[in-house]
């Protein structure tokens, strides 16, 4: 009986803690959003902490926290972080769906969507692929299908947070659709954006041996950051049997690898 | 005389007061041995702004090293650019030094020697002096000065954010529980 009461205790003051901590972010966001832009730059970090608590903590009020979503969005709006205003929303629409801010989210999705250039096909995709007719009963699904949606308007910015979510999916036991692990594995290599589609598209024994070249590449340069020096030596490898003409950026590679720097 | 001697009084007595630290005003209480209560979502970073203050040292402290202040407030751009401008200073000091054309004395004091050949020169060494010591002076102030304010600054920012927060988790909830519409539905997952 005692451990009972105890549990209780514990689950209701984890309970008023996290409940706090939603409210007092979300005031804090819609108060901040009137006054100064470095207010707002000041608290996203924090606000973001909130997020991560949201979306993978099982105790939640969907209401509230769509809500949370919604004024965090307005906020990423204000400071013309506009691809995180998107990733705001479209987190509240494949996570916390609520009809009673939807044609406000879906405008905001909009005008957000011109400040990057994003035509007018791929908007509206977003916002059918969010709608609640279109999503799944389980997390899981509804995280992959956020972080595919997500990375189709990625900018260098977004990868890292995209790549954070992975991340968190992975702490807390989600897998990831064989389309996000290839996009995973390009982005942590850090392939730049403008090649990265040529990737995602082909399989990757139908590229080009230039591409083939620059993935190993990147690969190569990765594995010495991280100082996975044996993983680096057999990117290497692989790399100098593909590469006929020995360039200054392959000598370079090799030096590192062989002194390991 | 009497004057000095009233004056040496005062100051030893002022060093009295605060021995263990040069400065004019005395440390009430040792932080190091408090633990703060702080909001679990403080970075490091922000406590360690919340826990800085300039004091006189400082002051002294930027004198010998450029930009000092800045990298003490977490403003590293502007102390590197305080550091390279005060390089220049330097660096313009210590071409009129290496010349040896003129001493450093008669520069500052714009007293050409009585055997100057060069009147030109002189002015020219005169004007680099002036500007050297010129942009050491005011990058030094920039330091010191613009620096206090980026501190306080970032201090009040901090202190309202989690000032704000904490009261506000106390206020009554967004969405009030107690105004759901009881509804009925069917539900049905694979």
């Amino acid at each position: 009986m005692r451990k009972v009461l105890v549990y209780i205790f514990i689950i209701s003051f984890s309970l008023s803690g996290f409940t706090q901590n939603l409210k007092s972010e979300y005031r804090y966001l819609s108060f901040v959003k009137t006054q100064t832009k470095q207010l707002i730059k000041d608290n996203l970090r924090n606000a973001e902490i909130v997020s991560d608590q949201l979306i993978y903590s099982k105790i939640k009020n969907p209401k509230a926290v769509s809500l949370f979503f919604m004024e965090l969005g307005d906020n990423y709006a204000i400071i013309d972080k506009a691809e995180f205003a998107l990733f705001s929303y479209l987190r509240q629409r494949f996570l916390f769906p609520n009809d009673s801010i939807s044609l406000y989210v879906e405008k905001q999705i909009r005008t957000n969507a011109l400040h990057l250039n994003i035509d007018k096909q791929m908007v509206d995709y977003l916002i059918q692929k969010s709608a609640p007719y279109n999503l799944a009963e389980n997390l899981e699904t509804n995280l992959n299908n956020l972080i595919y949606w997500s990375s189709k308007i990625e900018t260098k910015e977004l990868t890292t947070i995209l790549l954070h979510q992975i991340d968190l999916m992975n702490s807390c036991g989600m897998s990831q659709f064989d389309y996000l692990l290839k996009w995973e594995d390009l982005s942590r290599i850090g392939i730049p954006l403008k090649y990265k589609i040529d990737y995602l598209e082909q399989d990757f024994n139908s590229l080009n041996l230039k591409q083939k070249k620059r993935y190993y590449k990147y690969q190569t340069r990765y594995f010495l950051k991280h100082k996975a020096w044996r993983s680096a030596e057999n990117s290497l490898i692989t790399l100098n049997n593909l590469n006929s003409n020995k360039t200054f950026s392959f000598a370079y590679l090799k030096l590192r690898s062989k002194w390991n720097f | 005389m009497k004057n000095s001697i009233f004056l040496f009084f005062l100051l030893i007595f002022s060093f009295n007061i605060s021995a263990q630290d040069i400065d004019i005003y005395s440390k009430k209480k040792n932080s190091n041995y408090e633990l703060p209560r702080l909001n679990p979502q403080t970075s490091f970073e922000e406590f360690q702004l919340l826990n800085r203050t300039l004091r006189m040292q400082d002051m002294a402290y930027a004198a010998i090293v450029p930009g000092y202040v800045h990298f003490k407030v977490k403003d590293p751009a502007v102390g590197f650019a305080v550091l390279g401008f005060r390089s220049i200073g330097y660096a313009g000091l210590a071409y009129v030094i290496y010349e040896d054309s003129f001493a450093l004395q008669d520069l500052i004091n714009n007293t050409p020697p009585t055997n100057a050949s060069d009147l030109s020169s002189f002015n020219s060494q005169k004007d680099i002096t002036y500007i050297s010591l010129g942009i050491i002076v005011t990058s030094y102030l920039f330091d010191w000065i613009h620096g206090k304010h980026r501190l306080e600054k970032k201090q009040e920012m901090i202190r309202y954010k989690y000032g704000l927060k904490l009261n506000m988790s106390y206020t009554p909830s967004p969405i009030n529980p107690n105004a759901a519409v009881p509804t009925i539905g069917l539900h049905y997952s694979f």
